[in-house]
């Protein structure tokens, strides 16, 4: 009778601890997922390629304003108060950065003039020209 | 019998354990490298920027389209459509195939090759059997027909352009 009481505790402990391992293994995994998807860097990734596409497909003579408030919260949430859109203009590098990190980088293939890309942090904007 | 039937049980539920673990591994290194596929994909915008390309390309050619400007040995295909020579050129990322024909005939009057020569064979697969191939640069072609400004003659122009900025 003692022994039956015994198999039953183990079946039940086991059982328990089974379960309680599940659950933190799915739930790293969400938060995995959840991190991983928010990232500031996959926001970096996502705004640098978003913002070089739109300067390749800009006409020339166009001046244009980009509201890049989701990057400069991140950047606030960073206490990053640098430059959020940095140009290389002579190899066409644009990098976004929201944080003192490397930032994310992406080639643009437009001719600019420098100075062409111009990041205002009170209005959390990117105005680009094309010449 | 029935001892039998408890010992392989007891060995069932150890190995079971160790099943446990493995197959949390696996389920875990799936998930991972799915979510890291699946990122790269929502980032992956060669066959647009190569598309970008083409049509910039498309359209600065054919505004004011000169013969005797684009067969000219000074021409810049650069200067003309206000590309940056660098990315273009130096990076291996892009591929140009610029190519003017006759009208009617389809013989080729002039052709600008322009950055990794290598795409062109990923461009004429993909293309040519019209299917993606994630593992080769992303192409973008455009096929129109320009005025001469001067003499009014017409001319074929194909634009090939490729990408792998990943």
């Amino acid at each position: 009778m003692i022994t039956q009481n015994r198999k039953a505790q183990n079946l039940l402990a086991g059982t328990t601890i089974f379960i309680i391992l599940n659950v933190l293994f799915f739930s790293l995994m969400l938060l995995f997922i959840s991190q991983v998807g928010s990232s500031d860097n996959s926001l970096e990734k996502k705004e640098v390629r978003r913002i070089a596409l739109v300067i390749d497909q800009m006409k020339s003579d166009t001046e244009l304003v980009m509201d890049i408030s989701e990057l400069c919260k991140t950047a606030q949430k960073n206490n990053f108060g640098g430059n959020i859109a940095i140009a290389d203009y002579n190899s066409g590098i644009l990098t976004v950065k929201t944080s003192n990190n490397d930032g994310n980088s992406f080639k643009f293939f437009t001719k600019l003039e420098r100075g062409s890309i111009l990041y205002d942090s009170n209005k959390c904007t990117l105005t680009i020209k094309t010449g | 019998m029935t001892n039998n039937i408890i010992k392989n049980k007891k060995a069932d539920e150890r190995y079971l354990s160790i099943w446990m673990f493995l197959n949390w591994i696996v389920v875990g290194a799936c998930i991972v490298v799915g979510a890291l596929i699946f990122l790269n994909v929502l980032t992956d915008v060669r066959l647009a920027e190569a598309q970008v390309l083409s049509d910039r390309l498309s359209n600065c050619l054919s505004e004011n389209f000169s013969l005797e400007e684009f067969n000219s040995a000074g021409f810049d295909i650069y200067a003309k459509c206000g590309l940056n020579k660098a990315p273009l050129e130096n990076y291996d990322l892009y591929y140009l195939n610029i190519t003017l024909q006759e009208q009617g005939s389809g013989k080729a009057i002039k052709q600008i090759l322009k950055g990794k020569g290598t795409f062109e064979v990923m461009c004429e697969y993909q293309l040519n059997n019209r299917k993606t191939e994630q593992n080769f640069a992303q192409c973008a072609n455009n096929k129109l027909t320009i005025i001469d400004e001067k003499t009014g003659d017409e001319y074929g122009l194909v634009i090939i352009a490729a990408s792998n900025q990943i």
